[in-house]
C-alpha cells in the first residue's frame, strides 16, 4: 500500500507513521541510499499518511511531497522507493532533456504517481561520487526538474543503445553500482539472439518453442538450413527492427534470397546453389555475427504472413506476467512482419472476430510468453524485469518463438486498441522496481545468492 | 479488376449558375485532386446532400465538373459548419456509408471543452496544459483570478479567436478586453463582472489560466503546427509556422490580422541556435504527442488536426488549442510547389487507409 508523505514544517527530527506499520525499536529514517538517525514515532490518528519534519526531508534530500511506499527493516524507516532510470544522450535544454527521447520517460515517469515513490531519469555524469548524491531529472506537473537526491535504491537500466552499453566506462559504473554499492540494477542488457537461442535451447520447457537457430554460419549450414526446412531467414545476432535479414528459399533447387536494400526496396536474388549464395551474402554481411533460422509457415491474416508480440513484465509481486499482445500483419511483398517494411498492428480482436477461436491462440500465446520468460530468468545471471517476445502461431497452431527482446519497442502501442496495455507496460517496470525496492532492502540475500 | 480506390472530400458547396465554389478550401481541393490523380485514385468533392444523390465534382481538364460519383472508400469530412454535422443528412450519410463500408476522418468538430477532458486523462501532458474548467459558476471566474495574474474566456465552439474575453488583476478591480473590440472596461468586483459578462455572450465557456507569453516587440505570439496521420496512430508535423498578434491585440490569429513568420525565425530572436533547436523540435514534439492522444481517447477517426502553441516567458510550451478542421491559411509553400505538403498527406493517409482494408 501507499502513503501521502507530508512535511511539517514545525518540530524537529521526527518521523511519525500510522500505527497500523509495527515499528521494532528502528532509530533511522533512510531515503535511497541515505539514512539519517532520528526519532520514529507511531501515532493511531493516522491512517495512511507519513509525517516527516521538514528538517529531515532536507537532511534525507527528499525532493518534494509525494505518495510513497514504506519499507521497515531492524535499523531504519525506508521511505521511497528512490527509483533511477539510467540512460544516455543527455542535451543541455531542461525542457527537452534527452532530445526526442524526453517524452517517451516523460511518460514513464508520470505513471510513478500511481505506482507510489520517486522515479527520476539520470546518466552516469550526473553521479556525484564523493557525496554518493546525484543531480536526477525528475517530471512534474510544472514539467521536468532537477534535484539533488541519494543513490537510488534500485535503476532501471534505459540505455539507448547496444554500443553504450557495451561502452566500458558504462559497465564499470553500473558495475561498481551493483557491487560496492548493492543496487539492483534491472534490464541490464540487450539480448544478444544466439545467447537467447542457446540458453532456452537448454531448458526443456522453452525447447517446443524454438526454431533451428545455429550461429558460426558456414555455406554447409546455408545448405543444411535449405534442404531440411525449404525457408530460412540470416539475421544479425545483434540487429533490431528487422535491418538487415536474409530471406532464404530453395525453390527447384533454384536459392532464393531476399532482403532489403538500403532505400526500403525488397530486392530478390536468385541463385544456383548454396554456395554462389553465400558468396553473394558474404559480400554484404559480417556474417559471424549473424545466426541462421528455420523459417515457419505463418498464419495469414488477408493472405499474408502474420506473427504477435507479446510484452512480459514482472509485476508488484515480482512475478511474471503478459502486459501486451498485438498482431503484427506483414507488409506487401515484404520480409518480415516490421512495421519499418509496411506492417501494421492489428488487435487480436480486430483478428480474430470469432471469440472462441481468439481465446484459444491467446491462452496459446500466454501459455508460450510465460513458459519463455521463466526460462529466460531462471537461466540469466541478471536481473529481467521485462521482455517483449516475436511469436509466431504455424498453420497447425503450433507457437514458435523467434525473438526475445529486453528493451522492447512501444510503436504497437501507437495503435488506439491497445491503449491500456500501452499504460500498463508503462507502469509495471516501476511496479517492479517497488517490489525489487522491497526486496534488496529486507531480504537482500534473495538477490545475491 | 477491381474498383477503382475512391476518395471523396465531403464540405458546403456553393453551387450558382455561373461557378461552384467549396469556399476557403476550393483552392485545396484542386491540390487534392491533382495530386490524388497522381496516386491513380478517383476523387471527388461532395456535400452531404450531393452524396446522397451519387453526385459530385470532378476535377477534370481544369475545371469542377459534375458527375455521378461511386461510393467513396474514405471520405474526408471538411465541413465548416456545426449544424451541418447535426443534420438529419448527415446522419443519413454516416448510415449509408458504414453500408458501403466506407471509412470517414475527422469524424466532427471536437469543442474545447471535450480536448481539454481528453488531454486532462494524460498526466504527462500536465506540464503543458493550461489549466482549464468550465464557466459554470462564479466560483470559478474568482478561483482562476484568485491563482493566476490573467485569466481568458473563451466560447468552446469558437474559432479564429472570435470572442475570447481577456481579464487581468489591475489597481482598480479586473480589467475586461475582448478579442474583437479595442475597448477595455475595469470592473470593481467578479460579480459585476460576470454579470456583464453574461449579459454580452450567452454560450458555454471555458474560462482557462493566462499565460504570460514571450512576445516579439510587445505583441504575442503563437504557433500552428499542422498534423496529419501517417498510418496506425503515427503521425507528422506537415507546416508550422509563427503568428504574431497585431498591436494592441491578444489573439494572434490570422483571421484577426495576426501576422505569419516562420518559427526559426521567431525562436532566433530569444534563444541561442541550439535552445531554439530543442524550443522548436520540443513544440514539433508536443504537437505529435498531442494529436497521437486525441486520435487515442476521441470516438471516431481523425487524420488530421491544427494544433496552437505557444511558449511563455520562461520558455515552456504550452497547448492553446486544437483545430479539427484546421484553416490551410498557415501552410507557406515554395513557389516551385503546387501541391501543398499537406494535401499529399491527405491523399496518402487515404491510401493507407484504404490499403490497410484490401
Amino acid at each position: 500500500m501507499t502513503y501521502t508523505l507530508l512535511i511539517d514544517d514545525k518540530g524537529k527530527n521526527t518521523v511519525t507513521l500510522p500505527a497500523s506499520l509495527q515499528t521494532s525499536g528502528q532509530t533511522a529514517a533512510a531515503f535511497g541510499s541515505l539514512l539519517v538517525p532520528c526519532r520514529i514515532v507511531s501515532s493511531s490518528a493516522l491512517t495512511d499518511c507519513v509525517i516527516i519534519t521538514s528538517d529531515i526531508a532536507r537532511r534525507l534530500s527528499i525532493p518534494f511531497a509525494a505518495n510513497i511506499h514504506v519499507f521497515l527493516t531492524a535499523e531504519a524507516v525506508h521511505l521511497g522507493p528512490l527509483v533511477g532510470i539510467l540512460t544516455a544522450g543527455f542535451t543541455k535544454s531542461l525542457h527537452r532533456p534527452v532530445g526526442s527521447r524526453s517524452f517517451f520517460f516523460a511518460k514513464l515517469l508520470a505513471q510513478e504517481k500511481q505506482v507510489g515513490g520517486f522515479a527520476f531519469l539520470f546518466g552516469t555524469s550526473h553521479i556525484d561520487w564523493e557525496n554518493g548524491m546525484v543531480n536526477g531529472y525528475f517530471y512534474t506537473e510544472r514539467g521536468w526538474e532537477r534535484h539533488i537526491v541519494p543513490l537510488p535504491t534500485v535503476i532501471y537500466n534505459r540505455l539507448p543503445n547496444r554500443r553504450i552499453e557495451n561502452d566500458e566506462t558504462f559497465q564499470t559504473i553500473t558495475e561498481t553500482l551493483q557491487t560496492a554499492y548493492g543496487i539492483p540494477v534491472f534490464n541490464g542488457h540487450f539480448f544478444n539472439k544466439w545467447e537467447i537461442y542457446r540458453r532456452l535451447a537448454s531448458h526443456p520447457e522453452a525447447q517446443p518453442y524454438l526454431p533451428t537457430t545455429a550461429a558460426h554460419i558456414t555455406w554447409q549450414t546455408v545448405e543444411q538450413f535449405l534442404a531440411r526446412h525449404t525457408e530460412a531467414y540470416v539475421k544479425p545476432a545483434d540487429g533490431s527492427l528487422g535491418r538487415g535479414i536474409y530471406h532464404l528459399t530453395k525453390k527447384n533447387n533454384v536459392y532464393e534470397c531476399r532482403f532489403r536494400d538500403e532505400q526500403g526496396e525488397t530486392k530478390t536474388a536468385l541463385f544456383p546453389t548454396a554456395m554462389a549464395l553465400w558468396h553473394h551474402l558474404l559480400a554484404n554481411a559480417p556474417l559471424h555475427r549473424y545466426v541462421i533460422q528455420q523459417a515457419v509457415p505463418l498464419m495469414t491474416v488477408n493472405g499474408r504472413p502474420t506473427d504477435f508480440r507479446v510484452h512480459t513484465n514482472k509485476n508488484e509481486y515480482g512475478q511474471w506476467q503478459v502486459s501486451a499482445i498485438a498482431a503484427k500483419i506483414a507488409g506487401r511483398q515484404s520480409i518480415t512482419t516490421h512495421m519499418n517494411s509496411g506492417g501494421i498492428v492489428k488487435t487480436l480482436e480486430e483478428i480474430f472476430p470469432d471469440t472462441v477461436q481468439r481465446e484459444t491462440v491467446l491462452t496459446r500465446l500466454h501459455h508460450a510468453a510465460l513458459t519463455l520468460s521463466r526460462c529466460l530468468d531462471e537461466t540469466s545471471e541478471t536481473l529481467i524485469g521485462e521482455i517483449g517476445f516475436d511469436l509466431g502461431v504455424d498453420k497447425q497452431g503450433r507457437i514458435w518463438m523467434f525473438e526475445a527482446n529486453s528493451k522492447p519497442g512501444r510503436s504497437i502501442f501507437k495503435h488506439p486498441g491497445l491503449k491500456e496495455a500501452d499504460e500498463r507496460t508503462a507502469l509495471l517496470p516501476l511496479a517492479y522496481a517497488v517490489h525489487l525496492s522491497k526486496t534488496a532492502l529486507t531480504e537482500p540475500e534473495a538477490l545475491w545468492p | 479488376m477491381s474498383k477503382q480506390r475512391t476518395v471523396a472530400v465531403l464540405t458546403e458547396i456553393k453551387e450558382t449558375s455561373e461557378q461552384t465554389s467549396f469556399r476557403s478550401i476550393h483552392r485545396f481541393c484542386e491540390e487534392l485532386a491533382q495530386y490524388g490523380k497522381e496516386r491513380g485514385l478517383f476523387f471527388y468533392v461532395t456535400s452531404p446532400s450531393l452524396y446522397l444523390q451519387r453526385t459530385g465534382y470532378q476535377w477534370i481538364d481544369g475545371e469542377w465538373a459534375k458527375r455521378d460519383v461511386p461510393p467513396a472508400d474514405v471520405v474526408y469530412n471538411r465541413l465548416h459548419s456545426r449544424q451541418s454535422e447535426h443534420s438529419p443528412l448527415f446522419a443519413e450519410l454516416l448510415i449509408r456509408l458504414a453500408e458501403e463500408g466506407g471509412a470517414m476522418f475527422n469524424r466532427r468538430f471536437l469543442h474545447k471543452w471535450e480536448v481539454y477532458r481528453l488531454f486532462e486523462r494524460h498526466e504527462y501532458l500536465h506540464p503543458h496544459l493550461p489549466k482549464t474548467a468550465l464557466w459554470s459558476s462564479e466560483d470559478v471566474l474568482e478561483s482562476f483570478l484568485g491563482a493566476f495574474p490573467s485569466v481568458f474566456l473563451k466560447p468552446i465552439h469558437g474559432s479564429q479567436g472570435r470572442g475570447i474575453f481577456c481579464l487581468e488583476r489591475s489597481d482598480g478591480g479586473i480589467r475586461l478586453r475582448h478579442s474583437t473590440s479595442a475597448s477595455a472596461a475595469i470592473y470593481s468586483s467578479t460579480d459585476t463582472l460576470a454579470s456583464a459578462l453574461r449579459r454580452r455572450t450567452k454560450l458555454p465557456m471555458i474560462v482557462q489560466q493566462g499565460l504570460e507569453l514571450r512576445t516579439l516587440d510587445g505583441r504575442p505570439v503563437d504557433f500552428r503546427l499542422l498534423c496529419h496521420r501517417v498510418r496506425n496512430n503515427h503521425w507528422r508535423v506537415t507546416s508550422a509556422v509563427a503568428r504574431v498578434a497585431p498591436p494592441d491585440q491578444f489573439v494572434a490569429n490570422l483571421a484577426r490580422g495576426g501576422e505569419l513568420m516562420a518559427i526559426n525565425a521567431v525562436l532566433r530572436k530569444w534563444h541561442t541556435a541550439s535552445d531554439a533547436f530543442h524550443q522548436k523540435q520540443l513544440l514539433k514534439e508536443i504537437a505529435i504527442e498531442a494529436a497521437t492522444v486525441l486520435a487515442f481517447e476521441a470516438e471516431g477517426l481523425y487524420g488530421e488536426f491544427g494544433i496552437d502553441l505557444a511558449i511563455d516567458v520562461h520558455g515552456q510550451p504550452w497547448i492553446i488549442e486544437v483545430n479539427t478542421k484546421p484553416s490551410k491559411q498557415t501552410e507557406t509553400t515554395a513557389a516551385s510547389q503546387t501541391v501543398r505538403p499537406s494535401a499529399k498527406a491527405i491523399i496518402d493517409y487515404c491510401l493507407t487507409l484504404i490499403e490497410e482494408k484490401e
